[in-house]
């Protein structure tokens, strides 16, 4: 992903709604941190327009037990390498505080062209 | 698209239970993935690998984790178990916990077989957060048994897991 802007945060909602917490470790490559939100955003998760040109962040949203009945957690891992001083690791914990199977899943930010978006779909036995 | 994750086996746990064990595992496979959805009876639990009922001290573990305020890492080496989440447990949502394992190249018997895992949670709690974990059995057998239990008491009835295997091209 990459944003037409300088935001490097995402909104992520299900089923229109969005989630409700998540934690964080980053590591900028020089030191990690931790913190916290009570909102929708994961924030420096995607390669803003001020990155190296031509760069764009990868990012992988885990969902297990997606049509379950308990309320849902996810787990993301994202990396904004664009080869200059700035860029970020995240394994983010999230969680939607919903027990309704997920059936819509949107992610928002003023995404750049030739941003990708793939779901898969995971069975178990 | 071909499939890729060939489920084996699937758990959901009807009552507490001590541990849970997936045996008997064939080796047909690349890479084996196993992924939960958790919680546990007591709070702030440690859960627990073991790898082919091996309770030697033979794992090590390096673990790098936040829990939503500070940012930290640890490693232990030759101990009885891996670890594979170090904050789990009931609380405002019992089944916050989500991990996911990859064994990656697990029945060669030539090398010490390492694991990936990757946790998250946000319950409540000090402890809890997301984290990423390495660790190593000084094992060069082939895994065919991996089981899961926690520091002291049960894992919540409810809780999933399920193990896949991954065929390289």
């Amino acid at each position: 992903m990459r944003s037409s802007t300088t935001d490097s945060s995402l909104s992520l909602q299900f089923n229109g709604t969005g989630i409700n917490a998540s934690r964080k470790i980053e590591g900028d490559g020089s030191a990690a941190s931790s913190g916290t939100r009570s909102d929708f955003y994961l924030t420096g998760v995607v390669n803003p327009s001020s990155a190296t040109a031509s760069t764009f962040s990868s990012f992988e949203i885990y969902i297990p037990n997606y049509a379950g009945s308990t309320n849902k957690s996810f787990s993301v891992d994202s990396v904004t390498e664009n080869n200059a001083t700035t860029a970020y690791t995240n394994l983010i914990a999230g969680i939607w505080n919903t027990t309704s199977a997920i059936n819509s899943i949107t992610i928002s930010n003023a995404l750049a062209q030739y941003s990708t978006f793939t779901l898969y779909g995971i069975k178990n036995s | 698209m071909p499939s890729t994750y060939t489920p084996i086996a699937t758990t959901t746990l009807g009552s507490n239970a001590a541990t849970v064990t997936f045996s008997s595992i064939s080796g047909t496979y690349t890479d084996l993935r196993l992924v939960i959805n958790y919680g546990t009876v007591s709070a702030d639990q440690v859960l627990k690998l073991k790898l082919n009922s091996d309770t030697g001290t033979n794992y090590s573990n390096t673990i790098v984790y936040g829990n939503g305020s500070t940012a930290g890492s640890s490693r232990s080496s030759s101990v009885a178990f891996g670890y594979v989440s170090l904050g789990v447990g009931t609380g405002t949502n019992a089944y916050a916990s989500i991990t996911t394992l990859d064994f990656m190249n697990y029945s060669n018997s030539t090398t010490y077989k390492t694991t990936l895992a990757r946790t998250g949670n946000t319950d409540t709690g000090t402890t809890k957060g997301t984290e990423a974990n390495v660790i190593l059995w000084r094992s060069t057998s082939a895994i065919n048994d991996i089981s899961f239990s926690c520091t002291s008491g049960n894992i919540l009835a409810g809780s999933t897991f399920t193990l896949y295997g991954v065929k390289s091209a």
